[in-house]
C-alpha cells in the first residue's frame, strides 16, 4: 500500500470540519437569497437594464423569462404513451504514452417506448479515431486535445439523439401528434467542454452541436439535458447583481466577477420545489449562448425537483429556446423526467441505462489496447508503450512485499 | 450469423466433468432441472449433460429497482432481456454419443465456447436411459444436489417412456438398491423422492 491511509486520517477530519462550517455559512446565507428571490420575484426594468449592462461586462448569470422568479409549476400528467430515447457518452482519451495515438468515444443510448409494454431497444455506437497525416490540430506530440475529445462525445451523443429521433418519427410515419422526447446527460450546452477553445472554435462547435438540435426541432422532438446535483450559482448571481445597489451605468467588471463565490449553488436555492415542480425559466448569459443564439438554439435552463424519496433531487435541466417556449413540449419533458426518476428513485431511469450502455469499463480499456497493439504488431510496427507507461504498468499491479 | 435451431443456449465454459451454457431468460423452453442437454463438439461426437441449477444473477441496479414503489413492464422487460443476458445454467457431463451409440462415460473432449447447446428429443432421453451406467456419475457428483437430479433425470426417463415408465423406475430402483447398499438412508432418499 502507498497510501497511507493512517497519515491522512487527520487531513480527513480536518476536511470534514471544514466542510461542516462552510456548510453552516452557506445555510446562513441560504435565507437571505432565498428572502432576495422573493424580493426580485417579478424583474423590473431597472433589473433587466442592469443585466443587460452587466452582459456587456462579460458577466455569467441566469437571464429570467418571463415567469416569476418564485415560480413553481407542477408536473402535468405524463400521456399514456410516449417514446424517450436517452444517450450518453464515455471516451478513452488519446494517450501519448500508448503504442498508438488514437482516443474511442461510445455512445449509447435506449429508446423507451412508455406505455407499450415492449422490452426497450438498447443501442451502441463505438468510433475509434487517430492521428492522421492531414490532422493540423493540438500539438506535435498530443494531436487530439482531451477537450476536443470531450467536445466530440457530447456532439455524437447528440447527433445520435437527432438520427433515432428521425428514424422514430418516421417510424410513426411522421406523426406528429406521436409523442417523441430525447434526453441527454449532461449539459445540453457545450460549455464546459469549450473552455479553452478560441472563439472561433467555440462558434464552429457550436454550430455543429445547434445542426443536431435543429434536426430534432424539425421533427418535432423535445430534446433536454439533465444534470443531477448540479453546482452551478447562475441564479445566485442574478440575485447578487440584483442586490447591487446602484445604477446600470454605474456597473464595474471587477465587482461583478467576485460575486457569489462564497454563496450556495443554485438548486440549494429551489429548495422549496415539491416533486415534481420546475422553477422558472432562465437563460444562461455565457457568450456560447449567444453563439447558440446566433445558430438559432439559444438554450434556456430550469430547475426541477425530480423527486425520489424524501424531499426529493433538485437536476437542472436545459433546453432549447424552441422547447421553452412551447407550454406542451416543456410540459412533457417534466413529466417524463419526474416519472422516470420514480423508478430509479431521484434520477431518470433512461439516462441511467444510457450511462451504463455508453461506459467503457477498465477491462474493456485493457482489452482494447490489447487489439490496438496486436493489430500494430501484425502490420509490423514496434507496439510498445513508452518506458514510463511499461513501468507505471508494472508498479500497479499487485506487489509481492508489502511495500 | 450463425444461428442454431431450437437450441438452448451457447456455451460459456466447459470442463471435461461439466460446463455452462448462456441462455435468454424467460424463453418458453427454458430448460428445467433435470432435463438431458447436448452440445456437438467434434464430428460425430455430442457430449451429454444434466442441467442441475440455473443462475439468475443480481447486481447492483437491479437491486435498487426492487425498491422501487412501481415498475413499468418496460422496464421488467429492459432488465430482462437487454440487461440480464445470459442466465447461466450449469450441466453435469454423463455421457457422450459417438456414431450413433450412446457411452456413459465422462466425454474424451469438452464442448468449446460458444458452441450450440439443445434440449434432448424423447427418443434420445429414452435411448440414453435405457442404461444405468450413469447413475454412478451423477451419485459420485461432488458440490450439487446429486440425488434431486438423478431423481429428476429417472422421472423424466419415466414421462417418455409412456405405459412403460412404471416398470422402468422398478428397474432403476433394483439398480439403486444395488450401487447404495451401504448408504440405505441416502437410498430411501431417492427412491421417496422418485415416488413423490
Amino acid at each position: 500500500m502507498t497510501l497511507e491511509l493512517n497519515q491522512v486520517t487527520r487531513q480527513v477530519h480536518e476536511m470534514a470540519e471544514s466542510l461542516a462550517a462552510r456548510q453552516k455559512r452557506l445555510v446562513a446565507r441560504l435565507d437571505e437569497l432565498h428572502d432576495l428571490l422573493h424580493r426580485y420575484a417579478e424583474p423590473d426594468d431597472a433589473l433587466r437594464a442592469k443585466i443587460r449592462q452587466a452582459r456587456a461586462l462579460g458577466w455569467i448569470g441566469a437571464e429570467p423569462g418571463h415567469e416569476p422568479l418564485t415560480a413553481a409549476i407542477p408536473a402535468p400528467p405524463l400521456p399514456p404513451q410516449v417514446s424517450i430515447i436517452a444517450a450518453d457518452g464515455s471516451q478513452i482519451h488519446p494517450d501519448r504514452h500508448a503504442a498508438a495515438l488514437y482516443y474511442v468515444i461510445n455512445v449509447g443510448s435506449i429508446l423507451y417506448r412508455c406505455g407499450s409494454g415492449a422490452a426497450p431497444e438498447p443501442f451502441h455506437q463505438p468510433i475509434l479515431d487517430y492521428q492522421k497525416d492531414e490532422d493540423e490540430t493540438g500539438t506535435d506530440d498530443q494531436p487530439f486535445l482531451a477537450a476536443d475529445v470531450d467536445a466530440r462525445r457530447d456532439l455524437e451523443e447528440v447527433r445520435l439523439l437527432a438520427a433515432q429521433a428521425e428514424a422514430e418519427r418516421a417510424a410513426t410515419g411522421g406523426d406528429l401528434d406521436v409523442r417523441i422526447v430525447a434526453l441527454a446527460d449532461g449539459p445540453l450546452m457545450l460549455l464546459r467542454t469549450l473552455y479553452e477553445a478560441t472563439r472561433q472554435e467555440q462558434r464552429q462547435q457550436v454550430n455543429h452541436h445547434a445542426d443536431q438540435l435543429a434536426r430534432l426541432q424539425a421533427v418535432h422532438v423535445p430534446v433536454a439535458g439533465y444534470i443531477d446535483r448540479p453546482g452551478s450559482s447562475l441564479v445566485v448571481r442574478l440575485l447578487r447583481l440584483a442586490q447591487l445597489d446602484k445604477p446600470a451605468e454605474e456597473l464595474e467588471s471587477q465587482e461583478l466577477r467576485a460575486q457569489g463565490r462564497n454563496d450556495p449553488p443554485d438548486r440549494l436555492i429551489f429548495h422549496f420545489l415539491k416533486p415534481g415542480e420546475r422553477s422558472a425559466l432562465f437563460y444562461n448569459t455565457s457568450r456560447i449562448n449567444d453563439d447558440y443564439e446566433a445558430a438559432g438554439q439559444r438554450i434556456a435552463i430550469f430547475y426541477m425537483n425530480v423527486g425520489g424519496g424524501g424531499k426529493g433531487q433538485t437536476g437542472r435541466v436545459e433546453v432549447p429556446h424552441w422547447v421553452a417556449a412551447d407550454p406542451a413540449m416543456i410540459g412533457l419533458v417534466q413529466a417524463i423526467l419526474y416519472d422516470q426518476s420514480q423508478v430509479t428513485g431521484g434520477y431518470p431511469y433512461v439516462l441511467a441505462r444510457a450511462h451504463e450502455l455508453a461506459v467503457i469499463t477498465a477491462p474493456e480499456r485493457a482489452k482494447l489496447e490489447e487489439m490496438v497493439n496486436i493489430a500494430l504488431i501484425g502490420q509490423g510496427f514496434d507496439a510498445r508503450p513508452s518506458e514510463k507507461a511499461h513501468w507505471k504498468q508494472l508498479s500497479s499491479r499487485k506487489r509481492r512485499f508489502g511495500r | 450469423m450463425r444461428d442454431c435451431p431450437e437450441q438452448v443456449g451457447r456455451v460459456l465454459r466447459a470442463s471435461t466433468v461439466g460446463f455452462a451454457i448462456g441462455v435468454r431468460v424467460l424463453q418458453p423452453e427454458l430448460p428445467t432441472f433435470g432435463t438431458l442437454v447436448k452440445v456437438q463438439t467434434q464430428v460425430a461426437t455430442e457430449v451429454l449433460g444434466l442441467i442441475y441449477d440455473v443462475l439468475i444473477d443480481d447486481d447492483p441496479f437491479v437491486r435498487q429497482l426492487i425498491a422501487a414503489r412501481e415498475l413499468r413492464d418496460e422496464d421488467v422487460l429492459d432488465q430482462r432481456q437487454n440487461r440480464q443476458v445470459p442466465a447461466e445454467v450449469s450441466v453435469l457431463a454423463v455421457g457422450y454419443r459417438r456414431n450413433g451409440t450412446f457411452y456413459h462415460l465422462l466425454p474424451p473432449q469438452p464442448p468449446a465456447a460458444l458452441d450450440c447447446a439443445f434440449a434432448c428429443d424423447d427418443a434420445e432421453v429414452r435411448a440414453f436411459t435405457n442404461r444405468t451406467d450413469y447413475f454412478r456419475i451423477v451419485l459420485q457428483a461432488q458440490g450439487l444436489p446429486a440425488d434431486e437430479l438423478l431423481a429428476a433425470s429417472l422421472r423424466e426417463g419415466e414421462r417418455v417412456r409412456g405405459g412403460g415408465g412404471r416398470q422402468f423406475l422398478i428397474e432403476c430402483g433394483r439398480e439403486l438398491a444395488r450401487l447404495l447398499a451401504m448408504d440405505p438412508v441416502r437410498l430411501d432418499g431417492i427412491l421417496r423422492r422418485l415416488r413423490a
